[in-house]
């Protein structure tokens, strides 16, 4: 792949188990970008990746939280929301394979994340910022995650994998399985995987009602070869959540649905010029409901309905060129059109139900075009810029919900914009040990559906209910980032700092006069831009092979960000620092690992109703080996997490839930 | 044979499509419901309505006139005069007198009745028209909804205040008519275009209102139109502050609202 050497590779185990990442060995890139490999088959691995043969049985949740710079926005035991840098929502973008999917609930309960798992992956890319990863418009980078797709293989063959996992904590089970059929001009595979999981346990072992959840998912793809360097691909998913309790929210789901297609074709000459060529088209549809009839009468004054639909349909298509060794540019077409409809019923006791659209049939339609070049300058130095422009539709697409809101904002609601992004990369090799790096980049992106159009949106952080605004402007930023990397044989060092400096700030403003909505609310907020925001941090991670068998690892993060009027932004993590030493002896591997995080006095009650958070340790440990079975390889992990059993939350856990307490894992896995 | 046939029935239904043309009656083409019909000293009257049913609170009411030979009468004056007998006493309420519509080709006025019929009280409607007085007996429902009030004001006066229909509401911003009389004996209520007014929403079941609402104000005969901003649908409850000189006349003048 033309563009294998700007992707740093880390195959993760298991979040809470962190085994240390292997680093891939052509470690000569800018750091604006990480992937996630999610490890299927061991055939194709040397045979130190083969003992972390368990991370398929991971959640995305605990996936995606493992990677350095990303925390998670945690409602509940499930569909953890992610957030890169302290960046969310609108500002990082959630595609799969290129694929813009959008979650339907008002209330954030379905991440596009929570509608894929692992076994459905080939890896999760992570971009910190505008560049040529990210299909759309960005200002805090954001998640690709790249389905798995069966491979074409000259001899015909059938391979495979079979697991199942409990967890004692929440009494928690799940199955998986994919199967493939491999052969010269076709490939196909099917995966799926069924978890479910009771309660869970705080540390001190209370328990958290109304954190249950279970789900299947299933996963098709194949592959056919046309002729010489010509494919067709077709990938289907869905998934289907139910009976999922949000212990922090007023309401859980009765359902969560997700149906995700696309098909593509693919033109791979290999030429002089030309590398590849894709171009795909797509669907996807998420039908969500939310449910409050299992909760206890006192929490419940009103009875009501919340369902919501997400539809997208879209296209991308990409080239790959190459123009000499000096330049390898990437352009890409792509649009979609998504429509959002979500709407509330209430039933009072002894008055008449009420109706009303949350998202008043919200429409947004962006066409984009991304252009950028990779620039070997000298053999030592390498830049890599690009250009991203978009146009960006938004509307209400029916009578009702124009209707709905007439009585909320003046004039036309539809808005059209158009979305500038530019960024430049750049790496130096000071000597073979030092490698410098910086990037520049100028971003900017469309308020969300939501923030343009949300109707009484209630925010369990604040206990705001929150009213859209069409005259947003478009959140721009500045983001700078520089860093220095020195590595040896048994010692690797990366630090690097980031800053980023926005313009109109997408933020919630309180709207005097204006009566609440969600009983028991503090009071409305609108969307509103705050001339300028402030957010810049640090990262480092250092990881030491003394030994061939021995492993540590160290990541620390630390973010800071603040709006013009010196408010603390909300949902910003505090300093955290997850270090892990491994140790792989033949087949048999252990780790222990600790993860702490600061205190976070630095929040804005006021503002964004934000508290500060207390600090925490915890401490893992896990130990496995597998077992070659004739052609299969049987694998054995268990584990402990949160070995102390301490009552702990992370600051951007909602309502400061405590996390689950003491929780034995389990997982086997055969492969063949 | 057939061609034959279909010409005959086609010729037939010519006929019948030119006689019916002939005799329909001129009001045929009224889109309203024909409520009861009287004859008095050479002028048939007959009264209109929107529905078949008059709820308490204001009702359109229009009438047709004839003369003995048939022929539609358009330019006179016709007079409204509604009755509430009690027994041991009569009240009239606000009527909006009638004046011909030329598109409908009806007499259009309209009536605020301030209570349904009962054991205890019925209502009658007197039109006169061309010197001649024709009494309708009415029967007027209870509305599910609270759509007119009688208020006592802080000056000692009576006021009567009614939602204007059409009441089709629907979530968002609606227009809103109100038509305010005063009681200056019990058979007269002049229209009072004398308010400023204050309009606060309120979801009774909910215990909140909405914003963007914009207060009535006066349009003259009595009636004050704003509009009013429904967050969603369900009970509503329309709360009007009327105000004389910064004075408040009336706290709490109120109607509900359902849809």
């Amino acid at each position: 792949m033309i563009f294998k050497n700007i992707t740093i590779l880390i195959f993760i185990v298991h979040a809470a188990l962190t085994v240390p990442a292997q680093e891939d060995s052509s470690f000569n890139t800018t750091i604006t970008l990480q992937e996630v490999v999610v490890q299927h088959d061991t055939r194709l691995l040397n045979s130190k990746e083969k003992k972390h043969s368990v991370n398929l049985q991971v959640s995305t949740n605990q996936l995606l939280e493992s990677i350095a710079g990303v925390n998670m926005i945690r409602r509940g035991n499930y569909a953890w929301e992610p957030t890169i840098r302290g960046l969310n929502a609108g500002q990082v973008n959630v595609t799969i394979s290129g694929m813009a999917v959008f979650g339907a609930c008002t209330d954030r309960m379905d991440p596009a994340s929570s509608y894929i798992e692992p076994n459905n992956l080939q890896s999760v890319t992570v971009s910190y910022g505008a560049g040529n990863q990210s299909y759309g418009s960005t200002i805090g980078g954001g998640f690709n995650f790249k389905l798995k797709q069966p491979r074409l293989n000259d001899e015909t063959r059938l391979s495979g994998l079979a697991g199942v996992g409990y967890e004692t904590n929440a009494n928690a089970l799940q199955t998986l399985a994919a199967l493939e059929y491999s052969s010269k001009r076709f490939a196909i595979r099917g995966n799926g995987i069924f978890r479910k999981a009771g309660n869970y346990n705080t540390g001190g072992g209370k328990e958290m009602p109304f954190s249950q959840y279970a789900k299947w998912n299933g996963g098709l793809s194949a592959i056919y070869r046309l002729a010489d360097h010509h494919f067709i691909n077709v990938d289907y998913i869905q998934d289907e959540g139910w009976d999922i309790g949000y212990p922090a929210l007023l309401m859980d789901v009765s359902f969560a649905k997700a149906k995700i297609a696309s098909a593509s074709y693919l033109y791979q000459p290999h030429g002089k010029h030309l590398h590849s060529w894709e171009t795909k088209w797509y669907y996807n549809t998420i039908n969500h409901a939310m449910d409050d009839t299992k909760r206890p009468e006192a929490q419940v004054p009103v009875h009501m309905d919340m369902p919501g639909t997400s539809h997208t349909t879209g296209f991308y298509t990409e080239a790959q060129w190459a123009f000499g060794n000096r330049h390898h540019i990437t352009t890409r077409l792509n649009g979609y059109r998504n429509r959002l409809h979500a709407e509330m019923t209430m039933y009072p006791d002894g008055a008449a139900s009420m109706f009303m659209l949350t998202i008043p049939d919200a429409q947004r339609d962006v066409i984009g075009l991304d252009i950028s070049d990779r620039i070997g300058l000298t053999p030592k130095a390498e830049i890599i810029a690009g250009v991203r422009t978009d146009y960006a539709g938004s509307s209400l697409y029916s009578a009702a919900g124009k209707q709905s809101l007439s009585g909320m904002h003046d004039g036309d609601f539809n808005r059209n914009q158009m979305l500038y992004n530019a960024y430049i990369n750049g790496q130096y090799r000071v000597t073979d040990h030092w490698l410098l790096y910086t990037n520049v980049a100028r971003a900017m992106r469309s308020a969300t559906l939501q923030e343009m159009y949300g109707f009484y949106l209630f925010n369990r952080t604040d206990g705001f209910d929150y009213i859209g605004n069409p005259r947003l402007n478009k959140e721009t930023s500045w983001n700078f980032g520089t860093g220095a990397r020195f590595q040896q044989k048994t010692f690797t060092v990366d630090a690097q700092a980031f800053a980023y400096a926005f313009n109109n700030y997408i933020a919630g403003k309180p709207l005097a006069g204006y009566s609440v909505m969600t009983m028991g609310a503090n009071g409305v907020k609108q969307y509103n831009n705050i001339s300028r925001a402030v957010l810049y941090g640090a990262e480092a991670t250092v990881v030491m092979q003394p030994f061939s068998f021995l492993n540590i690892k160290s990541s620390n993060t630390y973010t800071r960000g603040r709006d013009a009027n010196n408010n603390a932004l909300p949902l910003i993590a505090p300093f955290k620092s997850a270090n892990t030493v491994s140790v792989t002896w033949k087949a048999y591997r252990f780790s222990a690992a600790s993860v702490h995080a600061a205190a976070q006095h630095h929040v804005s009650s006021e503002m964004y109703g934000e508290l500060p958070s207390k600090a925490y340790g915890i401490v893992n440990l896990s130990a496995g080996r597998y077992f070659p079975v004739k052609q299969a390889v049987l694998d054995f992990n268990i584990g402990v997490v949160n070995i102390f059993d301490n009552n702990y939350y992370e600051h951007l856990d909602i309502l400061k839930l405590p996390r689950p307490g003491r929780n034995v894992v389990m997982h086997v896995t055969i492969r063949f | 044979m057939n061609r034959i046939f279909s010409c005959a029935i086609l010729c037939a239904m010519v006929f019948t499509a030119c006689k019916k043309e002939a005799v329909k009656p001129a009001d045929a083409i009224i889109n309203k419901t024909r409520l009861a019909e009287a004859t008095n000293s050479n002028t048939t009257i007959t009264l209109w309505s929107d529905n078949a049913v008059l709820p308490a609170g204001y009702n359109k009411l229009y009438v047709s006139l004839k003369n003995n030979q048939g022929n539609e009468i358009k330019n006179t004056t016709v007079t409204y005069t509604s009755i509430m007998d009690m027994g041991s006493m009569k009240h009239s309420s606000p009527a909006e007198q009638p004046a011909y519509n030329n598109e409908l080709k009806l007499y259009e006025g309209a009536i605020v009745f301030t209570m349904p019929t009962s054991e205890t009280g019925t209502w009658q409607l007197n039109v006169t028209a061309n010197d001649a007085t024709v009494s309708f007996p009415l029967t007027i429902s209870t509305p599910p909804q609270k759509q007119s009030g009688t208020f006592v004001g802080t000056d000692e006066n009576k006021y009567v205040l009614a939602l204007v229909p059409p009441l089709k509401w629907q979530v968002g911003l609606n227009d809103l008519d109100i038509l305010i009389n005063r009681k200056a004996s019990s058979m007269d209520f002049p229209a009072d275009d004398g308010f400023t007014i204050e309009l606060i929403t309120e979801m009774p079941s909910m215990g909140h209102g909405s914003p963007n609402n914009s207060n009535p104000i006066s349009a003259g005969s009595g009636h004050y139109k704003g509009k009013v901003n429904y967050t969603m649908t369900g009970d509503w409850r329309l709360h009007f502050k009327l105000k004389k000189n910064d004075m408040v006349i009336v706290e709490d003048a109120y109607v509900d609202i359902l849809f």
